[in-house]
């Protein structure tokens, strides 16, 4: 049970990573980016790919995924929100189908949509403080995570750069009056928003020893999840949800039984969807500002 | 000739999903997990037809009062958020519905076989048609009634009072309360409809293809389905039916684009989004004079 | 007969910043009640804690002698609360005519055969609405004609109160007038029993409201009857700090407007 509660962490860890991503786009640009996962499944996948094919070593795929992956955002960002402006509601419908196009196209790729593997190089490695035995790839998970959380939030807080994000995501007209150039900024947050999630997804992946297509919009769907669990008000609240929610989904499985982890685990977050909207009293819900 | 009634059944199936995200749509809400009520009302109507030997319509009829009540309950939750999380949710809702049809499993002996879904191996033998010597011609009739029928029930609903409070209340909220107009509720019934017309699909879907299981009803399902309003616009109920037809009488009836048939619907919705963003039919036109 | 509207010990915070501090008020039929007070003294929310847009943290908001205070805003409506808002608030894609429609068939839903069976050509006739505005979508009026929608709206809904924000905003004096008349009118025909009324142009609330109540730190402070023109200076000069030369003016104003 401790050991699948470790276990836990690292998934904890992984939603933390994508729960940051999902910050940074939601949080601070006001986007919501259905295609994130996918982006990041595609970078890695094709990166996983490449380094199959070339023989690169282990370090090729992390390289190779930020060199797809962040240009791919880019795209992605450019053609969903600045293209697509009357409405955030087809925003989001616009990064939808771009994940049918990114998933499709991998279907089609040389890659035929099968799983591709990655080195890990840190399979069975492990350390076995208190007769249990915990992986080191997924300490490793965990801690970037947290390194990641701490930086984004010294970045966010105490940058000259940071703040111009915050100020420019805020309001544009603002932003100008100071002298920060909106474009440029935007830019930067989705590069760092595409860069956390790259790195989320190789880890991941690596831990895994592979990576699929599911992997895709199943990391969309738990980094919304984080994103709304731990709000978008402080970094460390959702590094907080995130693990909360990791641990918990492992230790439920555990308890239900392994081959109704997916169940337990959507059926987890939509209870804590549903339940949501009851425990914030007083406030009429409706028509605030819409 | 031949192809086009082989297309109907699929249209017309594709159809009335359509229709259910369009009611959705009409509450100013984007629903990518309408494909869950549609398995709810597939898995329902197969069951009655396979294992007890219920008529057609009355397992159609099944099919929709059991997609509603889960669509009740759910927006129960559902009726009372907006936005993204609405989104969301209902995203999580169809991936959770996909997890629960794996586990469907009901075996009973009918006329000395075994019949039922089969957990992850998914439903089969759904032959209602097949075992009342229903022809495609037949099928085909049977599906465009039924997706008639929606059509009919879904614009019926727009013209009375329920689809108005429905409009002014996800144009604004607010002023529709101020005039005594409960959002929830009203809400809660669009989207319990939502849920009877998916269900009623399903069941169709369910007859048409005799055996089904989770991954006929994915994410790709609903966004599809989202897609085609979004296509063919919010402005009417002929929305949806310009969007569906588009998608599967000329992208996949007409095979154009063989493999890629994804790859070029996902791209169009977004040029679409970006040129066109109020579908190929537009909204009612607001000049300014 | 119940007052209109009573309210007891109100309190409202938002985040800690207290916003209606234990506030009291009461309007009586027939009433005409102007608010004045500074920005963010808490007009506005006074409005919305009757209506139920923003509920009360504690406190008793009293229509016709029920307790509402826990209701939510489409149950305030039923009970005869009108509503306008600060920015004009139309429904983007519908005609005016469908509007009328639907507030008419809403308050019938919830008042059953105790509503007033209002028809189109009465509303349009009650706000002074040319017909042809009927078939028009709300971009395509002027601020004006969308006012009267407004107001026609609120009215179909409020046989007890009407709540009125700066329905004046962005309007010139003259206009403004014609809609206040209008308001007036409504209370004198009683289709309504009273309306409360925030507005910054105090000469018009001096040239129509029965009273002016100011709203000061989140309390009611003073309330003084139109009629009463030493009331009504006292407390203009205490709005307006030293510059009671303001208030006398005004007055001097209300006499030529009427």
């Amino acid at each position: 049970m401790l050991l699948t509660a470790v276990e836990g962490l690292a998934y904890g860890g992984l939603y933390a990573l994508l729960g940051l991503g999902f910050f940074l786009t939601y949080g601070v640009l006001r986007r919501i980016d259905l295609a994130y996962g996918t982006v990041v499944m595609t970078s890695v996948y094709l990166g996983a790919m490449m380094v199959g094919g070339l023989g690169l070593p282990w370090v090729g795929v992390l390289a190779l995924t930020l060199v797809v992956g962040i240009p791919l955002s880019l795209l992605v960002a450019y053609l969903a929100f600045v293209l697509v402006r009357q409405d955030a509601r087809f925003s989001m419908a616009a990064t939808l189908g771009i994940w049918m196009v990114l998933e499709e196209l991998m279907l089609q790729s040389p890659g035929r949509g099968r799983g591709q593997a990655i080195v890990n190089p840190l399979q069975d490695l492990s350390w076995w403080p208190w007769g249990l035995q915990i992986r080191i790839d997924h300490m490793v998970i965990l801690g970037l995570a947290l390194a990641v959380a701490g930086l984004l939030t010294r970045f966010l807080t105490r940058s000259r750069t940071g703040l111009a994000i915050r100020v420019s995501a805020y309001d544009a007209s603002v932003a100008a009056l100071l002298g920060i150039s909106h474009a440029r900024m935007m830019v930067l947050a989705t590069v760092i928003a595409s860069a956390v999630g790259c790195v989320a997804g190789w880890s991941f992946a690596m831990a895994q020893s592979g990576i699929d297509l599911h992997f895709g919009m199943w990391a969309t769907v738990k980094g919304l999840v984080i994103l709304v669990l731990g709000g978008t008000q402080s970094i460390a609240l959702i590094v907080t949800a995130a693990i909360g929610l990791g641990v918990a989904e492992r230790v439920g499985s555990e308890l239900i039984g392994s081959g109704y982890r997916d169940l337990v685990g959507y059926g987890l977050i939509l209870a804590l969807l549903a339940v949501e909207p009851f425990l914030r009293p007083g406030e009429t819900r409706f028509g605030d500002s819409r | 000739m031949s192809e086009l009634v082989a297309i109907i059944p699929m249209f017309s199936i594709s159809l009335v999903l359509a229709l259910s995200c369009y009611l959705v749509l009409k509450s100013g809400e984007i629903s990518f997990g309408q494909q869950a009520f549609f398995g709810v009302g597939a898995y329902a109507g197969g069951i009655l037809t396979a294992m007890f030997d219920w008529p057609l319509v009355a397992a159609l009829a099944v099919s929709a009062v059991a997609a509603a009540a889960v669509a009740g309950v759910i927006g129960f939750s559902l009726s009372r958020i907006s936005g993204f999380r609405f989104t969301l949710m209902t995203l999580v809702l169809g991936e959770f519905a996909k997890e629960v049809f794996v586990k469907i499993e009901w075996r009973r002996e009918v006329n000395g076989q075994a019949a039922g879904p089969e957990g992850p191996l998914g439903f089969s033998g759904i032959e209602y048609y097949y075992s009342h010597g229903i022809q495609h011609l037949a099928q085909g009739l049977i599906a465009a009634s039924v997706a008639a029928g929606c059509l009919v029930a879904v614009w019926v609903y727009g013209r009375t009072g329920p689809g108005r409070r429905l409009v002014a209340v996800a144009s604004d909220a607010t002023l529709a309360a101020s005039v005594s107009i409960d959002p929830v509720r009203t809400r809660l019934q669009a989207f319990a409809m939502a849920g009877a017309v998916a269900g009623i699909g399903g069941g169709l879907f369910a007859h048409q293809a005799t055996y089904i299981e989770a991954a006929n009803f994915s994410l790709m399902v609903g966004v599809h389905a989202v897609a085609y309003t979004l296509l063919g616009g919010l402005a009417n109920v002929l929305g949806p039916v310009a969007g569906t037809a588009f998608d599967v009488v000329f992208l996949e009836g007409l095979r154009v684009v063989g493999s890629y048939r994804m790859v070029v619907f996902g791209s169009l919705i977004v040029v679409m989004l970006i040129l066109r963003p109020r579908g190929l039919l537009g909204t009612r036109t607001r000049t300014v004079p | 007969m119940n007052p209109v509207l009573e309210i007891v010990a109100v309190c409202k915070k938002f985040s800690g910043v207290v916003a209606l501090d234990d506030l009291k008020f009461t309007i009586e039929e027939g009433e005409m009640r102007g608010l004045v007070g500074a920005n963010g003294a808490g007009k506005t929310t006074l409005l919305n804690v009757i209506g139920g847009q923003v509920m009360a943290d504690s406190g008793i908001v009293r229509i016709a002698g029920l307790d509402v205070a826990k209701f939510s805003p489409w149950r305030r409506a039923g009970l005869g609360l009108g509503r306008t808002f600060q920015e004009s608030r139309m429904w983007a894609d519908l005609t005016t005519a469908e509007h009328f429609g639907i507030a008419i068939d809403a308050s019938r839903r919830i008042a059953g055969r105790a509503a007033p069976n209002h028809a189109v050509d009465d509303i349009c006739s009650l706000v002074e609405l040319p017909k042809v505005m009927l078939e028009r979508m709300p971009a395509q009026m002027r601020l004006l004609d969308r006012r009267r929608v407004e107001l026609a709206m609120a009215t179909l809904n409020a046989s007890n109160l009407l709540l009125i924000d700066e329905i004046g905003a962005g309007l010139d004096v003259e206009e403004a007038r014609m809609l206040y008349r209008l308001i007036a009118r409504l209370i004198d025909r009683r289709c309504v029993r009273a309306a409360i009324l925030v507005e910054h142009k105090l000469e018009l609330l001096a040239a129509f409201a029965t009273g002016i109540s100011l709203i000061e730190n989140g309390k009611a402070s003073q309330h003084a009857d139109c009629k009463d023109a030493a009331r009504l200076a006292l407390l203009m000069s205490s709005m307006f700090g030293h510059r009671s030369d303001a208030a006398a003016e005004v007055l001097q104003q209300r006499k030529g407007l009427q």
